[in-house]
């Protein structure tokens, strides 16, 4: 049975996520922030936590590997999103995450001493991503950027559980057809547990209806065409998924698919994490 | 404190018990958050499959078997009187664990967790065997005389396998199949502030040739799915004799692709004679 591999250290994961940074992130998203930043957020929350998950609070286990990459900064360009000490590298390791962050921010947090008083600990956030918004939405670029990682990656990890590819985005790609041509190659990609899984998140500020995991293409508005390019290249959700995102009160359907569509903050930080915890199990 | 992992030992004092473990693949025998403890007079045992994404889960499944194989009084009774008053001590005890490591100036920043991974989760499975004995359960009724009382208590996948040679009847609890097994699972919480899941108790009567095995999730899973396919290679438990037959098994089944690459814990329980 595919996408059933426990993720350890002889078998490790892989994320990829994919940001897109058009100039139209650079708008409003949530209530505080752009959609670039709001991302950026997001994806240095998904991180940390991927990164906690590798860990029992003592031994860090490098039982993941995460690439960021980032598209439409710069022309047509899809390019590694890591800056600093990860700048060159396309791949991160868990130990390479934890030591090479750009900055640490702390949140002081309460919590209880047990006997009836709260103690305050540092709850301290590694910054490995900024936010970025400049040109257009090269996706195509970003997919194949992403196929050559991934491809070179399962050489070496042919038992693992396979990876997983997460693109957010706020628009359209500029070369649909060669988006979807490379988005399918990549999806072609497998492990000896499945085949390359693509999800996509869809954002969007305003206060229009999301669709939240659709399993069938009526559920996609028929004049969207954005849309249903979207739901056509994201990938099926394996049954691992489809537990995590019931876990998380999603209610998806059989067949549902890896994709959100206008997702507002909440729900684009409930795709990521289905994406990424899944193959954690618990 | 709970064994340690990869060994076998056995109490000749009441009942004969050996425990093995094994890590997943690549992981040092240090990184294992399983956990299986017994009493000293063996009328004990119980098994703790801490939750490796969770926070310190091996202290935890520590302090679960240690707290259910030592507890003074009879602890399947106080855990169905009030499981959280039970638990209470030692969620306590893993606070000031998880508290020292949080609010030391030289911990790094994964040490204390975040506000969603700041406890630890562990399913748990504990065996009682009833013969009079101060930490067994109270003596049952039973029609036969040869027969004996057990109780078992037990949250989330990690299962107790009752074996009856005289009727070659083989029962699981408390997940009953294969299918049952899922990638999310009820847990025992080291910490009071989260809702918990109340275990479930089962009593029943064994005999002296029965045997008993505690195991976690990947193979009692294995074991269910061999049971659903009318297969006795499942059999080969009842014949281990040492920590290397077991990880040899593990092993082969590793490779087969038909175990779960998991943290895997078996405690064998052969009742006195």
């Amino acid at each position: 049975m595919p996408y059933n591999q426990e993720i350890s250290r002889a078998t490790p994961g892989y994320i990829v996520l994919l940001i897109d940074q058009s100039f139209s992130m650079d708008y409003a998203f949530g209530e505080h922030g752009t959609r670039a930043e709001e991302c950026a957020k997001a994806v240095n929350r998904v991180i940390r936590e991927t990164v906690l998950a590798c860990t029992d609070g003592e031994e860090i286990k490098n039982s993941c590997d995460i690439s960021v990459i980032g598209y439409g900064k710069f022309r047509d360009n899809a390019d590694n999103a890591f800056s600093g000490e990860l700048a060159s590298k396309s791949v991160a390791t868990i130990q390479e995450l934890t030591e090479n962050c750009l900055r640490i921010e702390s949140i002081k947090r309460k919590v209880s001493d047990g006997a009836g008083g709260l103690v305050e600990i540092d709850d301290q956030f590694p910054i490995w991503i900024e936010p970025a918004a400049g040109g257009s939405t090269p996706m195509a670029a970003a997919f194949t950027m992403a196929s050559d990682l991934v491809q070179k990656w399962i050489e070496d990890h042919k038992g693992s559980f396979p990876p997983v590819v997460i693109n957010i985005t706020d628009g359209e790609a500029n070369t649909p057809k060669s988006a979807e041509i490379a988005a399918n190659v990549l999806k072609s990609l497998n492990t000896d547990d499945g085949k390359t899984l693509l999800l996509n998140a869809h954002i969007a500020g305003g206060n229009e209806a999301e669709i939240v995991l659709p399993a069938a293409p009526e559920q996609i508005p028929s004049n969207d065409n954005n849309a249903q390019f979207l739901f056509e290249i994201s990938s099926e959700l394996p049954p691992v998924m489809l537990e995590r995102a019931s876990a998380a009160g999603l209610d998806p359907t059989p067949h549902a698919k890896g994709f959100v569509y206008k997702a507002k903050v909440e729900t684009m930080i409930q795709l990521l994490e289905i994406g990424t915890k899944a193959e954690f199990r618990r | 404190m709970g064994e340690t992992c990869d060994t076998a030992m056995h109490d000749s004092r009441r009942h004969d018990i050996s425990i093995f473990s094994v890590p997943k693949i690549g992981e040092a025998d240090s990184s294992n958050q399983d956990s299986c403890d017994r009493s000293s007079s063996g009328h004990r045992i119980a098994v703790a499959d801490g939750a490796g994404s969770s926070l310190y889960p091996r202290q935890w499944a520590d302090r679960l078997v240690t707290h259910f194989c030592q507890f003074p009084n009879h602890p399947i009774e106080a855990l169905e009187t009030d499981d959280a008053e039970w638990l209470r001590p030692i969620q306590e005890s893993w606070r000031q664990y998880y508290l020292a490591k949080a609010q030391s100036p030289k911990r790094k920043w994964w040490e204390a967790g975040s506000s969603t991974k700041d406890h630890a989760s562990a399913t748990f499975v504990g065996l009682c065997l009833g013969e009079g004995q101060s930490d067994s359960p109270s003596e049952g009724s039973s029609d036969s005389p040869s027969e004996s009382q057990y109780e078992a208590i037990a949250l989330g996948d990690s299962c107790l396998f009752h074996w009856q040679p005289e009727t070659q009847s083989l029962q699981s609890f408390p997940v009953q199949t294969a299918q049952d097994f899922k990638s999310t699972t009820p847990c025992l919480e080291s910490l009071p502030e989260y809702n918990h899941y109340s275990p479930q108790i089962y009593r029943g009567f064994y005999q002296k040739q029965d045997i008993f095995w505690l195991a976690t999730d990947a193979i009692a899973q294995w074991i269910l799915t061999e049971v659903g396919n009318s297969s006795i290679e499942w059999r080969v438990i009842l014949d281990l004799n040492d920590h290397a037959q077991f990880r040899q098994l593990i092993n082969r089944l590793r490779q087969e692709k038909r175990i779960k690459n998991d943290d895997t814990t078996l405690a064998l329980v052969r009742p006195c004679s």
